[in-house]
């Protein structure tokens, strides 16, 4: 016999590894026997694909046949009894190991949820993954800006140049405006769109014909709560909303042709009605300009369009029509508005929402490993007091799977019960978590995603928590565990051990980010901004307010609670407007940047509690205020001179305006960027926010006041008012989110691995029961006792520390980075967290060694 | 116990087992069925055949007989058990009288 017609060898072992030696030989034999005789007859080519194929049937055939028919059902019956006589033997244990994984799974739970939720925008769309919003970068002297602004004529381009587009949406901004029907009178926001605005998007149309929506010039489309509101719950009706007429800003009467269901929350794009953009296109002036961008365009391309090809011929279709100009135009898809939409300097950027997501997805899994690596750690130690159980298991024939089942299948138990209770848990934690996140997350229907999230997350945890336990214990030789010369192989000890360290370490870096994290949000609430955001209040001038300002200012200091009166063109806290269009005696066009320009009335500063550094505020009985300009530090800086009072800066091309006085610098935008140059003008016209400064204690009445003075000048508008500290907070929401969430999740992350700890401890104190004992016989104390069981701990814990904590370090220094004005990293932060965490790893430990150590030796040596 | 049902291709087998008497295992019984019905069985087939017959306590086996053509590998004898014969005969029973109520089918027409 030649060694080519040999049966294949791998088959031969596969089918021994499967079916078993015994099973092997008779099958071998009978698989021998046909191959000689195919040989023979067929080839040796043939004979071994034929030898493959009977091996392979043989394989799967026994598999299921043997398995399913004789063992299964017994050792599962077996295996189940068997796992929860070991739950109630061990109550303690069995507690340690479910609430943890309980725990884990429930934070993986909602931060999926979560991550959905930030996922799911702007998807709801038909064709959302063919729609993009036209965005553009334009590059000004040193510095690039992106947004979704475009020039009108870009709209003929796409129409004439494109057949890639198949739709386009036009959307014109427009600042809130009052509607008014009959009595009914409310502040709503909106835009006016194009005919494609309802047939590129799946807004929901409620009433109204699609085709024909926003054909008239003055037609208006509302939506569902609106309709109610004018027109009461029978608005669907006879005489209902559609037909109605609306005055919009007191000015143009506009009919309703449809009603649509509110917008989703889950829409980036939100208003409550929309108007015809026919009327204002062919009204507004300079729009047919290259050089004028104000609309927003959403673009739906055809299915077999390629959008890197549409997009690099888009690149420069602004650049052939202004000279001195480049822009780059670009489609961003709409799926990716809400988290992608970030850019600097014309390069995509993590967003800070994206950049959180990752973040906190990390600590949802360290969380559940930590919450896995306790089961492994307690099933693993808890298993060698059922080495011997094994040792016998095995020598009476049990072979290495039915070991594996055995455990996988008490695994499975206990993430089984687990896993139901998390699933409890998160359900009532929901309300909590929406309150915590400002989200709402509602779980009505359990859709195939959701479905797939609980299985994905349940599967995850069975994966990290049950094979290695299975796999280390059913490879225990049976002959040494019964000999009682066992011991836990070095190998495995290490494994434990490093998993141990890792438990806390993520543990100290989420402490030390925690802290950090609230220290900056505490520094950006106590910071000095330059201006006194607590008693500000504010509402907006409607027109009829803002030509008899004078006397509303005039009026309003008459009445009780009110300070000062101002009014700006912008919050302080805002500052957006901006102009490259200024020049002074010795500027120097290197290195030129844009300034920030605020219109504002007099007292403003007194309303902002601003200093004046050099010179002085605006004041009417010095005249012509209205070619004086206020600057502040950094403009100062910026001109590079020591005393600027007096000095002529020339704006926008006109009469130079005289600077007047340096306002201390504030912070004019969040705290992610730097103070930059501002000019301060006199311009009480171009004012649109009126501020008022309230005396301390007396908010109540200035409202009242500023309510009556706002009916009497504008008894048609409705009257609303704003604080300006809680415009602040709002500019930090996505921190104060982060901030509390972290918290959350680190006390929660500290918990679990604290929860582990105190099983292991528990058990390390027991399995050295005997020792302790003599020890205390021969007159050990209870301290020395303490020590010496808490020692092997405290040095993981160190080790954790060593590890974590310049982790911490870099990670923390990235994320201040943000921050144009952060807080230093302070080393008392790492202290605390090293101390705070040696500290609850003693007290975790000498919960159980303190039990064991006053224990009375003779007790346990008695039974010897 | 309960009187089990024996399908077609269990009873083939167990015709073959009682054909080769005491000779009868995986690849004998396999050219055995082959020989008779004229169709090609593969030997997984054959080999779950006769351990489910066995599991149902119409066979007994015992391990012998290694030929070198083997390998020197034992192989598993299959012999009928009282038990099988007796289903096998009661199904044999069955069919005779349903065969003997069709008229049209009476042997020797």
């Amino acid at each position: 016999m030649n060694k080519d017609s040999n049966p294949p060898r791998l088959a031969n072992w596969l089918l021994i590894r499967f079916l078993g030696e015994a099973q092997g030989e008779e099958f071998l034999g009978d698989l021998a026997e046909i191959y000689q005789d195919r040989c023979a007859t067929k080839g040796a080519f043939l004979a071994k694909c034929m030898y493959w194929l009977d091996a392979l049937h043989l394989i799967l055939g026994f598999t299921s046949f043997r398995r399913n028919k004789n063992r299964r059902p017994i050792m599962f019956k077996h295996n189940l009894l068997l796992s929860w006589r070991i739950l109630q033997r061990d109550k303690a244990f069995s507690f340690i190991n479910i609430s943890g994984l309980t725990l884990g799974m429930m934070v993986a739970l909602c931060i999926v949820f979560w991550i959905r939720d930030e996922w799911s925008y702007d998807r709801f769309h038909e064709n959302s993954d063919r729609i993009y919003s036209v965005f553009r970068h334009s590059n000004f002297t040193n510095e690039v800006f992106t947004g979704n602004s475009i020039p009108y004529p870009l709209v003929q381009t796409l129409e004439e140049d494109y057949p890639e587009v198949e739709q386009m949406a036009l959307i014109r901004q427009r600042p809130p405006v009052v509607l008014q029907d009959n009595e009914v009178m409310s502040r709503a926001n909106g835009f006016y769109a194009n005919d494609g605005f309802f047939s590129l998007f799946s807004w929901q149309l409620l009433a109204g014909e699609a085709a024909t929506l926003l054909n008239d010039p003055y037609s208006i489309v509302i939506s569902a709560s609106l309709a109610e509101k004018y027109y009461g719950s029978n608005w669907k009706g006879e005489n209902g909303a559609v037909g109605q007429s609306i005055l919009v800003n007191n000015d143009k009467e506009y009919t309703v042709t449809g009603v649509f269901t509110d917008v989703p929350k889950h829409s980036s794009i939100q208003f409550d009605f929309v108007l015809s953009i026919k009327a204002y296109l062919s009204q507004a002036r300079g729009i047919n300009s290259w050089d004028n961008s104000n609309f927003q365009l959403y673009v739906q391309l055809r299915e077999d369009a390629d959008v890197a090809r549409v997009n690099e011929k888009i690149k420069l279709v602004q650049n052939e029509h202004i000279e001195g100009f480049t822009s780059e135009v670009f489609l961003h898809p709409l799926t990716d508005l809400h988290l992608g939409a970030s850019f600097e300097q014309g390069k995509k950027v993590l967003s800070s929402m994206a950049y959180y997501i990752r973040i906190f997805s990390l600590v949802a899994l360290f969380i559940l490993l930590i919450a896995g690596i306790n089961f492994i750690n307690l099933t693993i130690a808890k298993a060698l007091d059922r080495a011997k159980e094994i040792g016998i298991r095995k020598a009476i024939g049990a072979d290495r799977m039915s070991i594996v089942n055995q455990f996988t299948s008490h695994s499975l138990l206990l993430v089984g019960i687990s896993f139901v209770l998390a699933i409890v848990l998160f359900f009532l934690a929901l309300p909590l978590f929406n309150t915590l996140t400002g989200k709402n997350i509602i779980i009505d229907s359990i859709d195939g995603t959701t479905l797939l999230s609980f299985v994905g997350i349940g599967g995850l945890t069975v994966l990290i928590a049950s094979l290695y336990p299975a796999i280390f214990l059913s490879s225990l030789q049976a002959v040494k565990v019964l000999k009682g010369s066992f011991r836990l192989s070095t190998r495995g000890l290490f494994a434990r051990k490093s998993m141990v360290v890792f438990q806390f370490a993520i543990s100290v870096l989420l402490i030390v980010g925690t802290l950090t994290v609230y220290k900056q949000l505490r520094y950006i609430q106590s910071k000095n901004l330059g201006l006194d955001r607590e008693n500000v209040i504010y509402t907006f001038l409607n027109p009829s307010l803002r030509e008899k300002l004078p006397a509303v200012k005039e009026e309003l200091l008459r009445k009780p609670g009110i300070q000062w009166v101002s009014s700006s063109s912008q919050s302080p806290l805002e500052v957006t407007s901006g102009t490259h269009s200024y020049s002074w005696p010795g500027l120097s066009e290197e290195g030129r940047k844009e300034i920030h320009t605020l219109s504002t009335n007099y007292d403003f500063l007194e309303v902002m509690n601003m200093k004046v550094k050099q010179g002085r505020t605006f004041n009417a009985s010095f005249g012509a205020d209205s070619i004086s300009y206020l600057i502040n530090e950094e403009f100062q800086r910026y001109m590079g001179i020591e005393n600027p009072i007096g000095k002529r800066v020339e704006l926008y091309g006109r009469e130079a305006g005289t600077i007047v006085g340096v306002v201390e610098d504030f912070h004019m935008s969040s705290l992610y960027n730097e103070i930059e140059p501002l000019i301060i003008l006199l311009r009480p016209d171009d004012t649109f926010r009126l501020f008022l400064r309230t005396e301390a204690g007396k908010t109540k009445e200035a409202i009242a006041s500023l309510e009556a003075v706002y009916q009497d000048f504008s008894p048609n508008v409705p009257f609303a008012y704003f604080f300006l500290d809680e415009q602040f907070q709002a500019t930090y929401q996505s921190e104060l989110v982060v901030g509390r969430l972290a918290i959350a999740l680190t006390i929660l992350a500290v918990l679990i691995a604290c929860l582990g700890l105190l099983g292991l401890a528990t058990f390390a104190a027991h399995q050295r029961l005997k020792e302790i004992s003599i020890r205390k016989t021969l007159g050990a104390d209870v301290g020395s006792l303490l020590f010496l069981l808490s020692k092997d701990f405290i040095v993981l814990v160190l080790l954790a520390l060593i590890i974590a904590l310049p982790l911490a370090y870099l990670l923390m220094r990235q994320w201040l980075n943000n921050f144009a004005y952060h807080i230093e990293i302070d080393f008392g932060i790492f202290l605390v967290a090293a101390s705070g965490l040696i500290g609850i790893t003693l007290l975790t430990i000498s919960w159980e060694t303190l039990k064991v150590a006053i224990v009375n030796p003779a007790k346990i040596l008695r039974s010897e | 116990m309960s009187r089990k049902g024996l399908g077609e291709f269990e009873e083939l087998v167990l015709l073959a087992v009682c054909i080769l008497d005491g000779n009868a295992y995986g690849v004998s019984v396999k050219e055995e069925v082959e020989k008779h019905s004229g169709r090609s069985v593969l030997l997984g087939a054959v080999h779950i055949t006769l351990y489910r017959l066995e599991d149902k306590g119409f066979l007994s086996s015992e391990l012998g007989g290694n030929t070198a053509k083997r390998g020197d590998r034992r192989k598993r004898l299959f012999t009928i058990t009282t038990l099988g014969r007796r289903q096998l005969q009661s199904s044999q029973e069955i069919r005779q009288s349903m065969w003997n109520m069709i008229s049209f089918l009476k042997p020797g027409m």
